[in-house]
């Protein structure tokens, strides 16, 4: 579309060459669980026809100059990790068990911040309001990582999540959670950062491609293959010690960066206040009624629309716009699963050196989290405030895109039917109870490098790329590494139990290796089909629970057994594969629906968080029946990992680990959690 | 041996800040039309060589005194 000849010989950062206008169609990436699903992807009944034109801003050299000079910086504290490594397992997955707690909390945040948040976090802000800071709110399961599950953990002195399930219950537990999580990973975590990538060059440069002279390769192909190229360098050279340390200078670039544009959004806005009264009410609300205003609600499992296509009955359960139940009291089991049982995230509580910095690095981490809100949702917000004030071009569809047109289905007679736009239609539009049709409209996703492109002058500039750049490396590199570590500690040790240190840390860098390469293969398949990648990242949602169940379970009761876990695993994971099942054939539009009232009908349709709540409590009482019908475990093996078998000697040690300066700081991000609870109400 | 993180952070900003520093003394003016005037680049410069300058000097501090090492190093 709008392409300009571009050479690749050139160093990396020289590539993000102009920050240019708005990206093609509407780019949406919700990487972290539960929210793919909490935020449902475009209508596949509305799309964008027509586009035209651009606006290009030039990106200068000072720019240029501040991104080189990132990418010196992370390169050279990569370098050093390098330098320190000595040549263990131990040093090389988990740095020598020697993080400080900084250096933990900066890890697990930038490993959480990915292109989520750069494109769909800032995206939901503009269309929806604050109601996806639940999930940013989660930060207080980073409090129940730090409180509940790090004593544990630390005991331990396990390499990975499934290592610490094989003490707990049975080495075949282990076997089963590595598989799952290493085909999870695979599936999810590489192709976000695959995603990221591609999105942030396509959004920044969206002239860049490379003649191949075979084939052409627009901006997505370079940005990906360049983000995962220069990520696994220093992943598989560095291991975790270089991992953590440039993730604790990018966690600082990307503050920096950030923040300006909230500031300079506001500002330009004229203020606070005046953001409230241009959002409304309802943009200013986390706490979403159950059925929507205007629809009426039913137990019965109804789906009515009216001629226009909007829903006029309803039963509850399928209202999936943030019902404050579901948000509440579902999100949190997929939210404690991540934050306190995922590997991705608990590797860097893992490389503390004991349980008061692995503690105090879980509880600044939960701080961080908060930040979110502030430097993606409230920017999103802003960019929906300054476009209706008339302060902001290129936010709809007709404006900068020159788009003529909507297409949308009728839902009654199922004809296409374009509607033609101006300003009044589209303003009429957005205030449509159909969110799906605002979004399309409104373009959310490109909130960000909006504000980025019309608030930053030249110089300012490159430090918030260079901080958006961090953001998606430091992602990726989490992905390398934590698949490595299970690969190698889960699956290759138990193959050849006398595998010398030397030996497992080449096979981690050759597991590294092969990650990267897998995640090269996978910019084809998610750079054609955008469908599935929305797709795949409802997976996590699904085989979640069950995971949470084992870990939380497993360290309240010490009753629970391996058998019990397994069955729980088992049981959990095909509920979650069973509605994988259901929902493919529609979300890849291989059916339109299934037949309305049927029961896949209304599997398909029951909102996710509901049905991760059902897929919970079917784990909970499997775990449960299954471990009392059968034998006890031994006391003396589960010792120290659950509450009813820890010693005194340990009790001792962990009361020990923690000072009341720890509970302050933990009962601030409770607080801050309140305050934001108790002032988003509209 | 071990690396203060404090110290490639402090030398990142302290070198960043001057760059923009400079650059928002010799920019035109006119660039900071979208930023309501406001010369972005020399503020948001000055605030990021201060915090470059406080965590170098964090680090210094602590290759002083060696006796008690920072909980915020490895």
């Amino acid at each position: 579309m709008f392409t300009r000849r571009a050479t690749l010989a050139l160093a990396p950062w020289v590539m993000i060459g102009v920050l240019c206008g708005p990206a093609r169609g509407a780019e949406r990436a919700a990487a972290e669980p539960g929210k793919a699903a909490a935020a449902p992807a475009t209508a596949a009944a509305v799309e964008p026809v027509e586009a035209s034109a651009t606006k290009r801003t030039g990106f200068g050299g000072v720019d240029l100059g501040v991104i080189g000079l990132y990418f010196l910086a992370v390169m050279g504290v990569a370098w050093w990790g390098f330098r320190k490594q000595k040549d263990t397992a131990d040093d090389y997955f988990l740095a020598g068990r020697g993080l400080g707690w900084f250096v933990v909390a900066c890890s697990i945040f930038s490993s959480n911040i990915g292109s989520e948040h750069l494109v769909g976090l800032a995206g939901s802000g503009c269309t929806d309001g604050v109601a996806m800071a639940h999930y940013e709110l989660h930060a207080w399961c980073l409090l129940v990582l730090a409180w509940v599950m790090v004593p544990f953990y630390t005991r331990s002195m396990v390499f990975t999540m499934p290592e610490f399930l094989e003490k707990r219950y049975t080495p075949t537990a282990r076997w089963v959670l590595s598989v799952i999580s290493l085909v999870a990973y695979v599936l999810t975590k590489l192709a976000v950062g695959i995603f990221a990538g591609g999105i942030v060059f396509r959004v920044l440069l969206p002239e860049l491609t490379l003649d191949l002279g075979f084939t052409e390769l627009d901006a997505f192909w370079i940005g990906s293959f360049v983000v995962v190229v220069l990520t696994g360098l220093y992943t598989v050279i560095g291991g975790l010690r270089a991992v953590a340390y440039t993730d604790t200078l990018q966690t600082v670039i990307f503050i920096f960066g950030s923040a300006l544009v909230t500031v300079f959004g506001l500002i330009k806005l004229g203020g606070w206040q005046v953001l409230r009264e241009q959002c409304g009410s309802d943009m200013f609300n986390l706490w979403k009624p159950l059925v929507p205003a205007g629809v009426e609600g039913t137990w019965a499992p109804v789906l009515e629309k009216d001629s226009a296509g909007e829903i006029v009955k309803q039963a509850w359960y399928f209202n999936g716009r943030y019902p404050w139940l579901g948000m509440l009291f579902c999100a949190p089991i997929i939210g404690l699963w991540y934050w306190c049982t995922d590997q991705y995230i608990v590797q860097r509580a893992l490389a503390a050196p004991n349980e008061t910095v692995a503690r105090r690095g879980s509880v600044a981490a939960g701080f961080m989290k908060l930040l979110p809100v502030f430097i993606f949702i409230i920017p999103g917000m802003i960019c929906f405030a300054l476009w209706k004030n008339n302060k902001l071009e290129g936010l709809a569809l007709d404006e900068a895109t020159g788009m003529a047109a909507i297409r949308r289905i009728d839902a009654k007679t199922g004809d296409e039917i374009k509607v033609p736009l101006d300003r009044t239609t589209l303003k009429a539009m957005i205030a449509s109870k159909d969110p799906e049709l605002k979004k399309v409209v409104l373009q959310g996703n490109r909130a960000f490098p909006l504000m980025v492109r019309d608030v930053l002058p030249p110089g300012i500039r490159g430090l918030v790329v260079a901080g958006l750049l961090s953001a998606l490396m430091s992602s990726l590199a989490g992905a390398f590494n934590a698949s490595s570590t299970l690969f190698t500690m889960d699956l290759y040790q138990k193959f050849r139990p006398g595998a010398s240190q030397h030996q497992l840390v080449w096979i981690g860098r050759v597991a590294t290796t092969a990650m990267v390469l897998i995640a090269l293969l996978w910019i084809p398949v998610i750079h054609g089909a955008r469908g599935l990648y929305d797709y795949l990242q409802t997976v996590q949602g699904y085989l979640a629970p069950p995971i949470f169940v084992v870990f939380f379970l497993g360290v309240f009761m010490k009753r629970l057994n391996g058998k019990g876990c397994l069955a729980a695993l088992i049981v959990g994971f095909l509920l979650g594969v069973f509605r994988l099942a259901v929902d493919t054939p529609v979300k890849l539009e291989l059916i339109k629906q299934y037949e309305p009232g049927s029961f896949l009908w209304i599997v398909n349709n029951v909102y996710f968080q509901y049905y991760s709540l059902f897929i919970f409590i079917v784990s909970v009482i499997v775990m449960i029946v299954v471990s009392y019908l059968t034998a006890p475990p031994s006391m003396e093996k589960i010792q120290g990992l659950t509450y009813g078998t820890a010693t005194a000697e340990q009790r001792r040690k962990t009361r020990e680990s923690w000072s009341w300066g720890d509970v302050a700081a933990s009962a601030g991000v409770v607080v801050a959690i309140a305050v934001a609870y108790w002032y988003f109400t509209g | 041996m071990t690396l203060d993180i404090r110290t490639p952070i402090g030398y990142f900003f302290t070198l960043i800040g001057a760059v923009l520093i400079v650059f928002g003394l010799v920019s035109d003016r006119a660039i900071y039309e979208r930023s309501l005037g406001i010369n972005v680049n020399l503020w948001w410069g000055a605030v990021l060589l201060v915090f470059g300058l406080f965590m170098l000097a964090l680090a210094r501090r602590a290759v002083r005194n060696p006796g008690k090492p920072p909980e915020n190093v490895s």
